[in-house]
């Protein structure tokens, strides 16, 4: 699973752990869940979308990341 | 690390030394109120010691077994994953290593082996299958860490 964490986190300027804080997460987790080694639960993706106020399918993404 | 993970750690340490100081106080007064009555003591320890320590046991069961669910609840899903896993996976490893041990000492030859050292001075069956215990949970123990330790590695 692909998704573009990083890019809107970077967007906001907002700190790791700053979106962890929001997501009731570890900073850790997120940074797990931007470098695409783990994905999220469904209720968690939800959140993510809540948080940067996006459609679940324009963060995340079934491809593999090239990178 | 959050503030309800924070909460249930202080609590436990808290908790488990209060159980501790409160031993050692029940420990001294039974032995102050024996102080002249070797044989009263005796007999307490042959009868009402085993309930204790089992109810005691018990007492400590629980409470890791709250803490262990507490923790579980409160943290968060990426860190449950990892716990399972490294369970999983090095719970399973540390369990085949032993048993390779429960295997080879279902072999007849292995009535005649006998432990090269004494587990606090004992060297009785109970003493033996705690060994055995012991050694499993140590196993099963040191799987897990590797495997949460690769867990989060693989994922930092």
């Amino acid at each position: 699973m692909n998704n573009r964490l990083k890019v809107l986190r970077a967007e906001r300027d907002w700190s790791q752990a700053h979106l962890a804080e929001l997501l009731g997460v570890s900073r850790q987790t997120v940074n797990a869940l931007e470098t695409g080694r783990y994905d999220p639960s469904l209720p968690l993706a939800f959140k993510i979308a809540r948080v940067f106020e996006q459609p679940i399918e324009s963060i995340f993404s079934e491809e593999e990341s090239n990178g | 690390m959050t503030r309800t993970v924070k909460r249930i750690l202080i609590g436990s340490a808290c908790v488990s030394v209060v159980g501790v100081l409160l031993s050692y106080v029940a420990g001294y007064a039974v032995g102050h109120f024996f102080s002249d009555d070797p044989e009263g003591m005796a007999r307490f320890e042959a009868t009402v010691g085993p309930v204790v320590l089992g109810v005691g046991g018990l007492a400590i069961m629980g409470g890791a077994l709250w803490t262990a669910v507490a923790w579980m609840r409160s943290i968060d899903e990426a860190a449950r994953e990892a716990h399972k896993s490294a369970w999983f996976w090095g719970g399973l490893a540390g369990m085949s290593l032993g048993g390779v041990a429960i295997i080879l000492s279902l072999l007849p030859q292995a009535s005649s082996w006998r432990l090269p050292f004494t587990f606090f001075g004992r060297d009785d069956p109970a003493i033996h299958a705690a060994i055995g215990a012991y050694a499993m949970l140590l196993l099963m123990v040191l799987g897990y860490s590797v495997a949460w330790v690769w867990w989060w590695w693989k994922r930092r």
